[in-house]
């Protein structure tokens, strides 16, 4: 019996390379969550009147020019956006703080802080991403390590936002409207002056 | 002919050599982005509301989950690992499934806060009743108000093969929801109306009420009643 040795030629070689490499980016896939393992947890009390929210959006810009012994650019922009509740806390009126006389009252609120800043997941979207040859492409770490800094800028910036201003306002209109329900007719509302640095959630 | 292989090979020699050396680079120098700092863009405030949410309760939670995807190996991929698991004794327990997929896993940490409380702005004027000195307040059901998992709780331990930024936040959804769940289970609303009936018992009684009725519309256990009054005043 005789047999014929096996020839790749250029031709074939070139369409079975081609195969080979094509082949590894026809991909298709599906995922599945493990039970997750709870490490800590502890629940607290707490008595804050949120009166107002704010929503604000940032785009994270990332612009990673190489250096000279880096080449290619990567580029990447996510939007986001923050939502910023702030208000009083209930447990700082005390007893002092209420003087009624008649139908009258005067009752003193502690200034407003940030209760809660959140970034939503359904708001932060990849807009663009681009990865030349010569690098690597950004991984989740990179990305939330981009969207920490933008948290922690917009954190920085409430401040200049005018949101605990607006939330002294919202907190005396809303104790005005609740006194006056209950019964009194000469109602005054004030804000004590803030005591320490608490601004920050 | 000599001179001719030996310089197909010199060539092909040269050709892994940069293709390794880009490989190399790459590791190296390819990502490195820690150090990278966003650029200065601004803040935009889109929208002001004005609320009213008593916040009673916090629950921490610290989670790890274990996430995995079966990518379809692609047919190249598998006749390479077909040559490997048709070698005697390899010993692959399933083949098939070894042959068909690759797995890539994802590790996340996700630190939370679990808010829960009063939505005031549920109220009706029916729920506030004043008679003289006497006041009977209804509560809104207790709700969980917020699950804060923000990027800096967010630590991403291991992160195999390519995931989507959409699949990473879909992995905190989930995170969120679990934590939500578990704060409940741990009867983060339950103290919420403790509180809440606390707070407000004591308020109404600085402002002079002499009896003061609180009810609540949570949901209790059958042998519960509806409306927990409030300790009235002697």
């Amino acid at each position: 019996m005789h047999y014929r040795p096996l020839q790749i030629t250029r031709f074939r070689f070139t369409v079975l390379m081609s195969f080979f490499l094509l082949s590894f980016s026809f991909c298709s896939y599906f995922e599945k969550e493990k039970e997750p393992i709870s490490v800590i947890h502890r629940l607290q009390d707490m008595s804050e009147m949120a009166t107002v929210e704010f929503v604000v959006s940032k785009v994270v810009k990332v612009n990673d020019v190489p250096g000279w012994y880096k080449y290619g650019d990567r580029k990447l922009l996510i939007s986001c956006k923050a939502r910023i509740k702030a208000g009083i806390n209930m447990r700082e009126i005390g007893e002092d703080d209420i003087v009624i006389s008649a139908n009258s009252i005067e009752l003193r609120i502690p200034h407003a802080r940030v209760i809660t800043l959140i970034m939503d997941p359904e708001s932060i979207k990849e807009e663009y991403s681009k990865t030349d040859f010569f690098r690597s492409s950004f991984t989740n770490e990179d990305r939330y390590a981009f969207l920490a800094q933008a948290e922690k800028e917009i954190k920085e910036s409430i401040p200049q936002m005018g949101v605990l201003p607006q939330a002294n306002a919202h907190a005396v209109a809303f104790f005005e409207s609740w006194l006056r329900a209950m019964g009194f007719e000469h109602v005054h509302v004030i804000i004590k002056p803030l005591e320490s640095d608490n601004l920050q959630p | 002919m000599f001179k001719t292989i030996r310089l197909f090979i010199y060539l092909a020699l040269t050709i892994i050599f940069i293709i390794m050396g880009i490989l190399v680079y790459k590791a190296y120098f390819g990502s490195r982005s820690r150090v990278l700092k966003i650029d200065n863009t601004a803040i935009m405030v889109e929208e002001i509301k004005k609320i009213s949410q008593l916040f009673t309760s916090v629950y921490y939670d610290e989670l790890v989950l274990d996430t995995f995807k079966l990518v379809d190996k692609a047919p190249g991929e598998r006749l390479l690992d077909a040559m490997v698991i048709m070698r005697p004794g390899h010993g692959v327990a399933n083949g098939m499934n070894y042959l068909s997929f690759r797995r890539f896993n994802m590790v996340v940490i996700a630190r939370g806060r679990v808010f829960s409380g009063y939505d005031f702005s549920r109220l009706q004027e029916s729920d506030l009743l004043i008679e003289d000195r006497s006041i009977t307040f209804q509560l809104p059901p207790p709700e969980v108000l917020e699950v804060v998992i923000n990027p800096s709780d967010y630590e991403i331990f291991i992160e195999e093969g390519r995931w989507s930024l959409e699949e990473a936040v879909a992995l905190k959804q989930t995170a969120a929801r679990l934590m939500s769940h578990r704060a409940i289970e741990m009867g983060i609303l339950e103290q919420s109306e403790t509180i809440a009936i606390d707070l407000l018992y004591n308020f109404f009684k600085t402002l002079g009420f002499e009896t003061i009725t609180i009810g609540s519309n949570f949901p209790h256990t059958p042998d519960q009643d509806i409306l927990v009054p409030a300790p009235t005043l002697e």
